[in-house]
């Protein structure tokens, strides 16, 4: 499918156009957030606690007077790195597993897709969440905790496709003529199963990212960073008096998962028009 | 079928040595929960070490610990002074109520908008639910859970803002208020968990009524709500059954954040204290009951598939 016609398809869908612009606003957010920050959020200033939105603190201010809407702006840099790598790593180990088996096949595939079972049936959340508290929660474990327990989906998928299309002419052709089992993959497979993963992939986004902000919540967060669940988790105590800590970083949060979920969505629709039509 | 039960406890077993490795390879020496300061003589921490079983050698450890979790032993909490296996056992029952009444009402809530919403697929009323329940879906659900907090026990101040039970009613009173506490937060709970529902019976709905049978059914003069209801949903049902299987750790992930806001005593509260004492052997106690009632509940579902589907065969 060329570029032209996957976006003739794509905009079709008015929501999965505005997602898509929202999610690449984020993007930019998160690159540029110390220049747009109008204070810096770690600044404290203890006469200005508890300050009610407005025209200078827009979000309002903390119980200990940061100027809440320059920490949720840095906030948006650990959600999308989480999100990006998490989604990256699973999706990477779920190719690996899903396409040796496949390739193998055999004996194999028979015990990687049982591991793939089994961690597909695990109550997830709590794996990664048992994993954090015992190995300490910073930026690098979270990522690794969650990249390793989230591929079971991409494996399947990964899987189903690779055995379709391993006998058909085109790919017993490229054999016959000795090109390579890992060329064969990535050239001939591999173009062909991607639309269904960057679909799975997509929504995989928007779970990391809400795992991150539950994780946080909980007390599970990397404490030298902003995150829009600790944020939330730092209000608790607070919401009787300040209304403003917990509802702008959720509206935020709220807001980029939407705008991700709505990204899939469209993705999914374009990327398979015969599901669409059926 | 057999070939299901017999995977169920290799399941378990897998999840206990996941515990046991992540407890082997969490950097960190138990030794020192017992050494204060930053020294102590080196006879004192070799005898701890034999006393905690520490220098024997990784396998006997790991037997060690299978052996004291068949007998319900999930270890000691140093914070509560307590069996772990003692303190889940007084928080579970509340989980399982909120989880359990959360499920009922997603469940048929989820089916009943799914119905509505494949009835004409891409009308108003259709792309409303379908848009709705996506937004609900992508909302955090411990933030919900502080919205409803906000709107509905401290500005208007309808349901009590948290806890289980005010403090000194007795008899019907008791009950009225139990139920009182608890319809705030299995209501947050049930909603976030609605758009899987909704999304799944609308597709399975759309699928159904587009056979022949259901032009039959039409054909005969059958009114919209046989068509609807005792022709197509039944046969739609049948996937929602599998999902009613996979969606427990969700409903479980979820009421631990819900239950933390609202002071709900429950699994999520023992939780939320534990990590924040850094008590490890509640927080892996609680991994490894939730994943057997996971594994249970998701059994239970695979044997009533095959009772309501009856071409399937494991």
């Amino acid at each position: 499918m060329r570029l032209a016609e996957f976006w003739l398809r794509y905009r079709k869908s008015r929501l999965a156009v505005v997602g898509a612009a929202t999610a690449s606003i984020f993007v930019l957010i998160s690159i540029f957030a110390p220049f747009i920050t109008p204070f810096p959020p770690f600044e404290q200033h203890l006469e200005n606690k508890f300050l009610p939105p407005s025209s200078v603190n827009i979000f309002g201010t903390d119980q200990l007077g940061r100027d809440l809407l320059s920490r949720v702006i840095f906030g948006t840099r650990i959600s999308m790195m989480i999100g990006l790598l998490v989604t990256l790593l699973s999706t990477l180990i779920g190719i690996l597993v899903g396409a040796c088996g496949a390739f193998v096949g055999g004996e194999m595939d028979e015990l990687l897709m049982r591991i793939t079972d089994l961690t597909y049936c695990l109550p997830t959340f709590f794996l990664i969440l048992t994993a954090l508290a015992l190995f300490g929660p910073n930026l690098i474990n979270l990522v690794l905790v969650m990249g390793t327990t989230m591929w079971p989906v991409t494996a399947r998928l990964i899987r189903a496709e690779v055995l379709s299309v391993k006998e058909k002419d085109y790919v017993l052709a490229s054999k016959v003529c000795g090109v390579g089992s890992a060329t064969i993959l990535f050239s001939e497979v591999l173009p062909n199963a991607i639309y269904s993963v960057i679909v799975a992939s997509t929504l995989r986004t928007a779970t990391a990212i809400l795992y991150e902000a539950s994780l946080s919540f909980l007390g599970l967060g990397d404490p030298s960073l902003v995150s829009w669940g600790w944020i939330i988790r730092e209000s608790l105590p607070f919401i009787r008096i300040a209304w403003w800590m917990p509802i702008f970083p959720g509206i935020v949060l709220s807001t980029l998962v939407i705008a991700i979920n709505l990204t899939g969505d469209g993705l999914n629709d374009a990327l398979n028009p015969q599901l669409k039509e059926r | 079928m057999l070939k299901r039960i017999i995977v169920s406890p290799a399941v378990l077993f897998f999840i206990v040595l996941l515990n046991f490795l992540l407890m082997k390879l969490a950097p960190g020496d138990p030794v020192r929960m017992f050494v204060s300061g930053t020294y102590a003589p080196p006879e004192y921490v070799e005898a701890m070490r034999h006393r905690l079983g520490l220098d024997k050698p990784l396998y006997e450890q790991f037997l060690i610990y299978i052996s004291r979790l068949v007998q319900g032993d999930l270890g000691f909490s140093f914070v509560h002074n307590a069996a772990v296996l003692h303190l889940i056992g007084g928080r579970l029952y509340n989980t399982l109520l909120l989880t359990g009444l959360a499920f009922i009402l997603s469940l048929v809530l989820g089916i009943l908008l799914g119905v509505i919403a494949s009835k004409k697929p891409y009308s108003a009323l259709d792309n409303s639910a379908s848009f709705s329940s996506l937004i609900v879906f992508s909302m955090p659900q411990f933030w919900v859970a502080i919205i409803f907090l906000l709107l509905f026990a401290l500005y208007v101040p309808i349901f009590p803002p948290g806890g289980l039970i005010s403090v000194g009613k007795t008899g019907v009173d008791y009950w009225v208020d139990f139920l009182w506490h608890l319809i705030l937060p299995t209501f947050v709970l049930g909603l976030t968990n609605l758009a899987t529902f909704v999304r799944l019976t609308r597709a399975s709905m759309l699928e159904q009524l587009g056979k022949d049978y259901i032009l039959t059914a039409w054909g005969k003069g059958c009114s919209e709500r046989d068509v609807l209801y005792k022709h197509a949903l039944r046969n739609a049902l049948l996937p929602i059954v599998t999902m009613i299987g996979l969606r427990l750790p969700w409903l479980l992930y979820g009421a631990v954040l819900i239950e933390t806001v609202f002071s709900w005593p429950g699994l999520g509260m023992l939780l939320y204290d534990a990590i924040f004492s850094r008590d490890y052997n509640i927080i892996m106690g609680i991994f490894t009951i939730i994943s057997a009632l996971v594994i249970v509940f998701g059994l239970i579902t695979d044997l009533v598939y095959t009772y309501v589907d009856p071409r399937i065969a494991y």
